[in-house]
């Protein structure tokens, strides 16, 4: 996969005059030295905010689901919105490792790792919304189609609702194979390095007994191939899958066949977002200033560029189509006059701003190749989306069909404390996994060292003068 | 035979050693126990040393003995007859047929029980007369099961027997008797009969004896006008069937106004058609009989009874005013045809009369009244100068609580105290109970005798259903003890088991359980009256009375039992008499509502369909009933025109969860302040006019009862209306309404409650207004419903059940509404969860109001479909005089169902007879089918509403929990809910027919919603049934489906309504 030549002029992937033992001591050395403060001070909050969530989803489940702030009209609310924004974040770690592997992208090398943990951390707290959002949670594995002694009870696999148990247990399975694969000559390489006994027990469990031969190598090769292969539809499929749960029910607004397509864009758009922001984080905590490089911040900034301008479009065709049918029922659907000047205007303004016009900055490659500003934007596009999912499921409901049932919408303390809990629980897991897991493939990172690593650049080209 | 040297043995072993049995048998512990060891050693025995170990042991045992006891499963108490009650069979309801009276709404009715208990009340439909079932005849069986009605006779604020008490009273009338005080009978209009004539006896025993009717919400005016008019003091009984136009004054007539009843004539009347009544109302608040009406005029009260005077002197030939000649010149072209309808004080009902018999009205009936209202102002305010001069020495109360209805209550509640002996005979120890000295609680009337002649000729008799939930006595039984005055213990009272119903013997063992005995122990201040008998609490000496009584009077004039006519309930004789105008002093009327003087703001007071007087005001069900005009629950407040609020400074907005904040104001009515009431900006209020509900604000009937704020205080002289003196002044606080509908406009959405002038309903044909929907398909154009994505479901055989909604009858009353809480169990949630759009409703009435651009220009805004419509227009009401239709909206009962496809775990599915169905038990709570529904019908149970004391309404005490239906079960958090089409009723009247052999006869389905409206706007039916109504009606041109571009296909469908707009 590697060895090939790279033009000169690109820039290069892995800055510094790194040898293969400079990236190992590099990659290994948040794992083996000890935590410092900041990290202690991010783990507290997140932990904090995590025991806050935990408390509120037992106070929902001990007294029931009227502690929201949802009502007859508005049965969704936050719940989702958090649901499909995850879903939504845990996108871009198996496009990264799966599609660009196809594509065979090497800047994927330095961030596909993290942002794969990213997916699977991401889809843990989305799961967790559709099973807290049921009544009788206690009763959540009637979802399953378990074969049981109800007579001829089934799951109704007419429901986009059954379909997401299944695109989503399936999605997180493989990706969390699929990382797995990648990470077992990393965890050797940790196995190899470290001496205290216990640890060296761990990373030799996790490490599967690898031994670097080259018939290893080979099936780790063809592992990851196929494995990819398998995710790639994957990518596509949750998205479209979780879009679903809108475009097949009758509430305009989310009746649209536009959809499934749009969905995906925007999964991909906030996903990469999200790798942005943790990125931006983690070069600078683990000192990554080397491997993660304005390279690849400016090529995961031309995917935003591309992923919102694809949701543009599908915002002004929903925009246009509901305005060209005429039907006075298209007329508050979260894109229409009526959203814009209703009682919701905030949430779709942000949504423009958020979404449109503020990742529109990164087509100047100033801004592009810009560290703050990408993390800026990052985030930016991160409350876009939340805010995207968020007109989706309130604005639509909230002004359906018949104006009698119209209801607002506003979340009460134990809404926020859930999603606050997840962010928490997200991190804490995240934090955790930074500093026991190698952030970076770096067995993978090393192949392209020769070709892509900047010192080796500057002597090819001093060899190619000479 | 078994020979005797034949060796018997059970093992192998045993044959080989036949010892070896016995030996085990001895030795049966193989180890001996160290008991001897264990108990021999003293030492150890009296050692109070515990080991550690030991301790430990204890420790955990205990532990876990405790945690075990505490998990320990609630018992639930049932229990079974011993010897079966004839009549009941367990799971069988029986009905009997039973008057309600609580001395304010009166009807017809059937009273359901199961197992011995009352839970539900249904009309009569053999009653000619007084058979429709308001919302609160409705809900008037959880009235019964009130935790807070007076559980005991009471002295002096104490617990006491009946004995005591009675001879407390005896004391007082005896004593009156002797020296020429008064004994005041204070009751509310009381047309019964036998009551009178046990008054009567009850007054040639105390000859001073004076028997004052006082009501709440006095009928004074319009019987002392009948009274100048028409010779007799009764209300004019209406026949609206005979009218093709009529023209209400300020009269709600869909409400209390006349006593009511005249919803389901006026329905009748208003069938579409070139004879279709019409229908003007000039009104300042927008009643629900306004809203109803085909024209609206909108002037503040006193240009009401102005233009009221106006018309009269018009018909005349008097130069008026052109809103006078336009109404006189519709009048004389109806002639006998027109009714005329007024509200006010004694002269607008004077007027109305005499234009009335003017026209020679066909509606006013010549030859019956109404008799049930008979209210006395003059009478009563007698009886308060009585009390001021300390003429009145006994106050027997019954049924009436003037210390909060009656306008100066504070006054008389201190007159009261000075009475020296006064007993209230009332169902709550109210405001007025608590300031007479005793109280001698009487039964709710599902658990009274009695009779009520309400019209003439007509005979109405009440039986109890159930055993006294409480310690009660009714108030003919006192008056039977009491007017015997020389046998102070005497013994009227019968054993309990006689005490029954024809058929029925309702006794549930539980009850007694329930009962709250009558405490035997005294106080030394009330020892001079204490009994020494034990007094059984039951007697039947009025039920008695109550035969003899009929046997004597009526035996004859009806020519069958008293048993038949218990089971009729209803009975009529062919008594008439003769309704003709005996006076009337046209010009003395005319000059009084000349001489009244226009207030800068003018009050108009109004009764409610939930609360009426305020009888029920603690009744749950009544509170939480959205209004059906503002839509409002658990409150009262003023409504105000849109302009006057500017000028005073009111507002009403919305908070980011659409909940309605409201300006706080202090009302003034003849230097009464009555504060802190919150105003509610009210479309179609007339210009410098308010409204307010009576009824609100109890302060001692209970938790519930308090709701809302106490308007009585400004309700003078018998007059909902007051002109001069009153001011409204805005505190700056603001009050937080809870409100169930908070969109008032269709937003162009027109399709949605269809109307259409009658004009274009006459001359056009329905193709042309009632168009189908139908869409481009590869293979042409198709009507709607035969564009399918899915198979159809198989409905050719069995039952296949539809429901028909008239809009052009529904007149918004609730009634439906309260029917399927009672029948379906839904439970009460409270203000708070009202105001967070979490009703509990499987069934309700949208209330619309045109926009700005009125409904009137429908027909132009549908040739204009494809105009991009202005918001602005469209989301704001006409303040000024919108017009109104009500909708009824319960689950469509779609064939092809949104919800079905989208729950995850089939919980909700499609039935054979086309119901969609809900099984709880499977319910996960995911909601999204909640979401889904296009018609937003489905309830989820956000919390738990039954048994949980933050919601305390009836689920939450076992008293109340008697009002539930066993046959619907009580739904748990997290399940969702919604309207089952009363499958529990529909399966039973199936198997009904299944065990007689029979085909189920048209009009035998009904489902609770269609049994309770008076007025036949929904109707329920299987259409396969080919004869069936229901299938006339689907195919009648004005039906329509809601939402049917979705393609729903619901089992549920609509009809027009259709506006009389055309002046003939």
């Amino acid at each position: 996969m590697s060895g090939h030549y790279e033009a000169p002029i690109r820039e290069p992937l892995i800055l510094g005059d790194k040898s293969y033992h400079d990236i190992t001591e590099d990659i290994a050395r948040p794992i083996e030295s000890k935590a410092g403060k900041l990290w202690w001070f991010a783990f507290y909050i997140a932990l904090i905010a995590f025991i806050y969530g935990v408390g509120c989803i037992a106070y929902t489940i001990g007294t029931g689901i009227g502690v929201w702030g949802l009502n007859r009209t508005i049965n969704w609310g936050w719940d989702i919105t958090n649901f499909v924004w995850w879903v939504g974040i845990g996108h871009a770690g198996t496009l990264i490792s799966a599609v660009l592997l196809l594509f065979r992208q090497k800047w994927r090398m330095s961030i596909n790792r993290s942002a794969e943990a990213m997916t699977i951390f991401a889809v843990v707290q989305a799961a967790l919304f559709p099973c807290i959002h049921m009544g009788r949670i206690w009763l959540a594995y009637f979802v399953f189609p378990i074969p049981n002694q109800f007579g001829s009870l089934w799951t109704n696999f007419n429901s986009p609702l059954l379909w997401d148990v299944f695109a989503i247990s399936t999605y997180f399975s493989v990706s969390v194979v699929f990382w797995y694969i990648g990470l077992i000559p990393d965890f050797a390489m940790v196995r190899d390095r470290t001496i205290k006994p216990v640890t060296k027990k761990i990373y030799n469990i996790l490490s599967f007994g690898w031994g670097g031969k080259a018939k290893h190598w080979q099936r780790f090769e063809e592992i990851s191939l196929v494995l990819a292969g398998l995710a790639t539809p994957l990518v596509f499929s949750v998205h479209t899958i979780v879009s679903f749960d809108f475009s097949t029910a009758v509430i305009k607004g989310w009746h649209s066949t536009v959809y499934p397509p749009y969905f995906v864009a925007g999964a991909v758009f906030s996903g990469f977002a999200m790798v942005q922001t943790l990125m931006s984080v983690i070069r600078k905590v683990c000192h990554l200033e080397d491997y993660i490089t304005r390279r690849h911040i400016e090529y995961m900034n031309i995917v935003i560029v591309v992923t919102g301008g694809m949701v543009t479009v599908a915002y002004i065709t929903e925009f246009f189509i509901g305005w060209y049918s005429g039907s006075r029922y298209e007329d508050f659907t979260y894109f229409s006059i009526g959203a814009a000047t209703g009682p919701y205007w905030w949430a779709f303004w942000l949504l423009i701003l958020c979404n449109v016009l503020v990742p529109a900055t990164l087509w100047i490659k100033k801004l592009r190749i810009n560290f703050l500003w990408t993390f800026i934007v990052s985030i930016v596009i991160n409350i876009g989306m939340w805010f995207e999912r968020f007109d989706i499921i309130v604005i639509n409901l909230s002004r359906d069909y018949l104006p009698s049932s119209w209801t607002k919408f506003e979340p009460s303390f134990i809404d926020v404390g859930i999603f606050l809990g997840t962010i928490g629980f997200f991190f804490v897991l995240y934090l955790l996994y930074a500093r026991t897991f190698p952030v970076i493939a770096q067995a993978e990172l090393k192949t392209i060292l020769k070709t892509s690593g900047e010192s080796h650049k500057k002597h090819n080209l001093e060899h190619e003068h000479h | 035979m078994a020979s005797k040297d034949k060796i018997k043995f059970r093992s192998l072993e045993e044959l080989k050693d036949p010892s070896i049995t016995e030996k085990i048998a001895r030795n049966e512990f193989a180890e001996e126990l160290p008991i001897d060891e264990f108990l021999g050693d003293d030492k150890a025995m009296f050692s109070t040393k515990t080991s550690r170990r030991d301790f430990l042991k204890f420790l955990g045992f205990g532990t876990a003995a405790v945690t075990l006891a505490a998990c320990e499963a609630p018992v639930i108490k049932s229990v079974p007859y011993v010897v079966k009650p004839e009549g009941i069979i367990p799971g069988v309801p029986n009905y009997y047929a039973s008057t309600l009276f609580d001395g304010f709404d009166f009807a017809s009715v059937l009273v359901k029980t199961r197992e011995g208990r009352p839970i539900k009340i249904e009309s009569n439909t053999q009653s000619k007369l007084f058979g429709g079932t308001n919302a609160r005849a409705q809900a008037s069986v959880l009235s019964l099961y009130d935790n807070n009605r007076a559980k005991g006779p009471k002295l002096n604020g104490e617990d006491t027997n009946w004995n005591t008490l009675d001879n407390y009273v005896k004391k007082g009338l005896q004593e009156s008797k002797n020296t020429g005080k008064k004994i005041i009978i204070l009751t509310p209009s009381l047309p019964s009969p036998s009551t009178k004539k046990i008054i009567d006896e009850f007054k040639s025993v105390y000859p001073t004896s004076e028997h004052i009717i006082y009501d709440a919400l006095s009928y004074s005016p319009a019987l002392d006008a009948a009274q100048e008019v028409y010779g007799v003091r009764a209300l004019p009984l209406y026949d609206l069937t005979k009218a093709e136009l009529l023209i209400s004054f300020g009269a709600d007539f869909l409400n209390d106004w006349n006593a009511g009843h005249l919803e389901s004539d006026y329905t009748k009347a208003k069938t579409p058609g070139s004879t279709m009544l019409r229908h003007i109302q000039v009104e300042s608040n927008l009643s629900l009989s306004g809203a109803n009406s085909d024209q609206r005029i909108p002037l503040k009260p006193s240009a009401v009874q102005k233009l009221l005077a106006e018309v009269y002197k018009g018909l005349d030939g008097a130069t008026v005013s052109k809103q006078a000649q336009n109404i006189i010149k519709e009048l004389k072209f109806k002639g006998s045809k027109a009714v005329v309808f007024a509200e006010g004080n004694k002269s607008s009902y004077v007027l109305a009369y005499l234009i009335n018999q003017k026209l020679g009205s066909e509606a006013v009936k010549k030859d019956k009244v109404i008799l049930v209202k008979e209210s006395d102002d003059q009478k009563f305010n007698e009886f308060i100068s009585w009390l001021s001069s300390e003429q009145v020495g006994v106050l027997l109360n019954f049924n009436t609580n003037p210390v909060y209805s009656y306008s100066e209550g504070k006054k008389l509640a201190t007159l009261l105290s000075k009475v020296p002996y006064s007993v209230s005979l009332t169902e709550y120890e109210n405001e007025t109970a608590i300031n007479t000295k005793s109280l001698a609680p009487v039964p709710h009337w599902l658990e009274s005798w009695g009779d009520l002649h309400p019209a003439t000729g007509v005979y109405l008799l009440s039986q109890p259903t159930i055993q006294r939930i409480f310690d009660t006595r009714q108030f003919q039984d006192s008056l039977l003890v009491w007017k015997k005055e020389s046998t102070p213990n005497a013994a009227v009272f019968v054993s309990n088991s006689q005490n029954v119903a024809v058929k029925d013997s309702t006794t549930v063992a539980s009850t007694d359980s329930l009962k709250v005995g009558s405490s035997s122990d005294y106080t030394p201040n009330n020892s001079e009256y204490v009994s020494t008998t034990a007094t059984p609490v039951q007697t039947n000496a009025y039920y008695n009375y109550l035969k003899d009584f009929w046997k004597n009077q009526l035996g004859d004039l009806l020519g069958y039992s008293f048993n038949q006519a218990l089971y009729n309930g209803y009975n009529e004789t062919t008594e008439t008499i003769s309704l003709n105008q005996s006076g009337g002093d046209a010009q003395q009327a005319l000059n009084d509502i000349e001489a009244i003087k226009e207030g800068v703001l003018e009050l108009n007071l109004y009764t409610n369909t939930g609360i009426g007087d305020g009888t029920q005001a603690n009744n749950p069900w009544l509170q939480e009933l959205p209004d059906p005009i503002t839509r409002l629950a658990w409150d009262n407040y003023i409504t105000i025109s849109k302009e006057d609020s500017v000028k005073i400074g009111i507002v009403n907005k919305m908070n980011g969860r659409m909940q309605l904040d409201g300006s706080l104001a202090d009302l003034t009515v003849n230097g009464k302040i009555i504060k802190n009431i919150p105003v509610f900006i009210q479309p179609g209020q007339a210009k410098g006019s308010i409204g307010l509900a009576l009824g609100y604000g109890q302060s001692k009937s209970g938790k519930v009862g308090q709701t809302g704020i106490n308007a009585y205080p400004a309700y003078l002289f018998s007059n909902f209306i007051q002109y001069n003196n009153i001011t409204l002044k805005v505190t700056g606080e603001m009050y937080e309404f809870a409100s169930m509908q908070m969109q008032g406009t269709l937003m162009g959405r027109y399709e949605i409650a269809r109307e259409i002038p009658l004009q274009t309903y006459l001359e056009k044909d329905s193709k042309e207004w009632n168009k189908p929907i139908k869409i481009n398909t590869y293979v042409g154009e198709m009507p709607i419903g035969k564009v399918d994505l899915w198979r159809d479901y198989d409905s050719s055989d069995g039952h296949h059940f539809n429901l028909s909604v008239d809009l052009n009858i529904c007149t918004g009353c609730g009634a439906c509404v309260i029917a399927c809480q009672a029948e379906n169990n839904v439970p009460v949630v409270g203000k708070e969860e009202m105001r967070m759009s979490r009703d509990m409703y499987w069934l309700r009435i949208d209330r619309y109001y045109s926009a700005k651009k009125k409904i009137e220009q429908e027909e132009e805004i549908i040739e204009n479909l494809d105009q991009v419509p202005m918001y602005k227009d469209l989301i704001e009401p006409d303040t000024s005089n919108p017009d109104v239709i009500f909708q009824p909206v319960m689950c469509q009962h779609c064939n092809h169902a949104p919800c079905e496809t989208v729950c995850p775990v089939a919980a909700t599915s499609h039935g054979k007879q086309g119901q969609n169905q809900m099984a709880y038990n499977r319910c996960v709570g995911t909601r999204y089918c909640a979401n889904n529904c296009p018609y937003k019908v489905r309830r989820f149970n956000w919390l738990n509403y039954a048994l949980n004391p933050k919601f305390d309404y009836n689920m939450n005490n076992d008293l109340g929990r008697m009002v539930l239906n066993p046959d619907v079960v009580v739904r748990s958090r997290g399940v969702m809910e919604k309207c089952s089409l009363c499958i529990q009723m529909t399966q039973a009247t199936i198997l009904d027919a299944k065990k007689e052999g029979r085909r189920v006869e048209d009009g035998e389905f009904q489902v609770a919603c269609s049994k309770a409206c008076s007025s036949g706007a929904i109707k329920f039916g299987d259409v396969n049934d080919p004869h069936s109504e229901i299938v006339k009606l689907s195919k009648d041109k004005r039906k329509y489906v809601l939402l049917e571009d979705v393609g729903t296909k619901p089992n549920v469908f609509y009809q027009y309504k259709v506006r009389n707009r055309k002046e003939s």
